[in-house]
C-alpha cells in the first residue's frame, strides 16, 4: 500500500536531481559571491610576495635537508 | 659490510618529519584551536571574505608540506636501496624529530619574528607564545640530533636486519655490527 509517506519520499527522490543541477550552482560556494571575492583578492598584485612568504621556509628546509645527506658519504 | 652513509637516511627524514611538523601545525593550530591561519595577522579572519582568504592560503601550506613529505618518502625509498646506508631507526627517529624541531624554528623566526604575517596565539602575551614555539623546534632539534648521532654506532645496511650472514631466516643478534 502506497501511502503520503511513500509519495513524499518519491517527490524528494525526483527533486534531489534538479535540486543539484539546477540550484546548487548559483548559491554553492565555489560559485557564490563570497568565494568569488575571496579568490579575487588572493590573485592581487601581493600573490607574488604571499607565495614567497609561504614557500620561504620550505626552500631553506629543503636545502638544509640537502646538506645534510652528505653525512657519512665515503668521497 | 658497514653502511656509513647516514645521510641519506637523515636528509629523508628530515624531509618527512618537516613535511609532518608543518602538517601538525595545520590541522592543529589553523583548523581544530584555529588560533591563526597563514596570513591572519595581515588580514585577520573577521569577516567570510577574509577567511576564505586565509583558508586559501591555508590550502596552499598544506600543498608546500604535502610536497615535502612526498619528497621525503622518495628519498626514504632511495635510500634504502642503497647498500652504504645504514637502516637504523635511531637514526630515522631522529631525523624526523630534528626535521620538525627545524620546521617549527625556521618557521617560527621567519613567518613568526621576521615578516609577522601570523603568531601562534595572537593577542595578549603573543611574544611568549612565539617564543615557546621556537623553545620547542629548539628542544626536538637537539633531542633528533642527539638521537642521530647515537645512531651512528648503527652500520647495517637495508635488508640485512633480521637475517642471517647467509641471507637467510632471523638474526637475533644485535643490529649495531660493531
Amino acid at each position: 500500500v502506497r501511502g503520503p509517506a511513500h509519495a513524499r519520499l518519491s517527490a524528494a527522490a525526483a527533486g534531489l536531481p534538479l535540486s543539484l543541477v539546477g540550484v546548487a550552482p548559483a548559491l554553492a560556494c565555489p560559485r557564490c559571491a563570497t568565494g568569488q571575492e575571496a579568490r579575487r583578492q588572493v590573485w592581487r598584485d601581493d600573490f607574488g610576495d604571499h607565495l614567497a612568504m609561504t614557500v620561504l621556509p620550505f626552500l631553506i628546509l629543503g636545502a638544509m635537508s640537502w646538506r645534510l645527506h652528505s653525512i657519512g658519504r665515503k668521497p | 659490510v658497514r653502511a656509513t652513509h647516514q645521510g641519506a637516511l637523515v636528509s629523508a627524514g628530515v624531509l618527512l618529519g618537516c613535511g609532518l611538523g608543518g602538517f601538525f601545525d595545520g590541522i592543529l593550530l589553523h583548523q581544530i584551536l584555529q588560533w591563526h591561519n597563514m596570513l591572519s595577522s595581515l588580514r585577520p579572519p573577521l569577516d567570510l571574505v577574509d577567511m576564505k582568504f586565509n583558508m586559501l592560503w591555508d590550502g596552499l601550506f598544506h600543498a608546500f608540506t604535502w610536497l615535502m613529505v612526498c619528497l621525503g618518502l622518495w628519498r626514504l625509498w632511495v635510500a634504502g636501496e642503497r647498500a652504504d646506508v645504514p637502516w637504523s631507526a635511531r637514526t630515522f627517529t631522529g631525523a624526523l624529530l630534528l626535521g620538525w624541531g627545524l620546521f617549527n624554528l625556521v618557521e617560527g623566526i621567519i613567518d613568526h619574528q621576521l615578516l609577522g604575517i601570523h603568531h601562534v596565539h595572537p593577542g595578549q602575551g603573543e611574544l611568549l607564545w612565539d617564543l615557546g614555539f621556537l623553545g620547542l623546534g629548539a628542544l626536538q632539534s637537539v633531542t633528533g640530533g642527539l638521537l642521530i648521532r647515537s645512531g651512528r654506532a648503527d652500520v647495517v645496511p637495508p635488508g640485512s636486519i633480521g637475517r642471517a650472514p647467509d641471507g637467510r631466516g632471523s638474526l637475533a643478534a644485535g643490529r649495531s655490527g660493531r
